[in-house]
């Protein structure tokens, strides 16, 4: 927890620092298709739930999303091949909330939005465990704000590493887009603005 | 601007939020796990009829309800099962809940034989220890901790109509 908390007390920090009138805070629930967590049996599915919180100052954009993950998602991506011994090591088949801290821009033309984000994940186990591998994800996104309020569809990118992020971004230069965009979560938010 | 004046509010929500996405409890709500297997059995020595035409010939129309009541959200769910497996003693019934969250379930089964007309409800039950459960209604509060499984969200129970 100690880990998940450092992120947030400087979000929290940076959001009470700059005057109000030229920051905006966020609060949001977003809903993604359950079949993107490839599940045992995709004719019975729930959405994937997801808890967000943001912050922009400018076109600087902070986020933390939180994706509440079903356990087959959570054992297929702790399940590994340990290099050394060629063995497969089994992941856990628990629930779990996959973290993901986010900076990038947003860029607001009312009532349009736009935003690119990318930043640290880390996985949250049920029973207190802390996934100990951090991975890397990369989030764009498009919607709508009217006052208040407002609705946006995003996609989202989950890497292993920055390596992988890194080399997927050099692809998409090159006009190679599929490394950054394939299998790609698509998530529905609807979001409040403070 | 109103909303601005509520950002204390939010950020003690943002922190609140925050905690409740390391808690264990959010994720149960989130994902209930609890499960509830029930092999119903039917007598042989009291349903002779139904035991033979199961037994020789592979096939018998009869069947089983069995009633989930949910004590706490007072939902009902229901299922009507036809036999499963057939042993020397036993036609057998299975029925499996999953998906249920933390609270108590009242079971009610009711036995419908082609040869001698609705049976029932409430046959007796055990549960994996061999602990019989309530009569007439049979009560199991999720977790079971004597469910045989250490984690007690998966309880298998056994019911006779005799």
């Amino acid at each position: 927890m100690k880990k998940l908390l450092l992120p947030l007390a400087a979000i929290l920090l940076l959001a009470l620092a700059v005057p109000a009138a030229f920051s905006e805070a966020e609060l949001g629930i977003g809903l993604s298709p359950g079949t993107v967590a490839n599940p045992p049996d995709p004719n019975n599915v729930d959405p994937i739930l997801n808890f967000h919180v943001g912050w922009s100052y400018s076109i600087l954009y902070l986020s933390w999303d939180a994706y509440a993950m079903p356990d087959y998602w959570v054992y297929n991506n702790t399940t590994y091949v340990d290099p050394s011994s060629g063995y497969t090591v089994q992941g856990y088949l628990v629930p779990g909330f996959l973290n993901m801290f986010d900076i990038g821009v947003k860029i607001l033309l009312k009532p349009f939005l736009l935003y690119a984000e990318a930043g640290p994940n880390m996985l949250y186990l049920r029973g207190g465990t802390d996934y100990g591998r951090v991975g890397v994800n990369a989030r764009f996104g498009a919607g709508l704000k009217f006052g208040f309020w407002g609705i946006n569809l995003s996609g989202t990118q989950i890497f292993a590493s920055t390596d992988d992020l890194n080399a997927a971004i050099h692809q998409a230069i090159h006009g190679n887009w599929s490394d950054l965009t394939q299998g790609m979560v698509p998530t529905l938010n609807f979001v409040i603005y403070f | 601007m109103k909303m601005r004046k509520l950002l204390p509010l939010v950020l003690l929500a943002v922190g609140a939020l925050f905690l409740l996405s390391g808690c264990d409890a959010m994720l149960d709500a989130i994902f209930p796990t609890n499960q509830i297997y029930v092999d119903v059995a039917i007598n042989k020595a009291s349903y002779p009829n139904d035991w033979f035409n199961t037994w020789h010939f592979g096939s018998y129309p009869g069947t089983v309800t069995l009633q989930l009541y949910d004590v706490k959200s007072g939902s009902f769910t229901t299922a009507t099962g036809s036999w499963m497996s057939v042993d020397y003693n036993y036609i057998h019934f299975a029925f499996v809940f999953t998906k249920l969250n933390d609270d108590t379930f009242e079971l009610t089964a009711n036995y419908l034989s082609v040869n001698y007309g609705p049976s029932g409800p409430n046959p007796i039950f055990y549960d994996p220890s061999g602990i019989r459960m309530g009569f007439p209604v049979s009560s199991v509060s999720m977790p079971y901790k004597n469910s045989g499984d250490s984690t007690g969200h998966s309880v298998n129970l056994y019911m006779y109509f005799y």
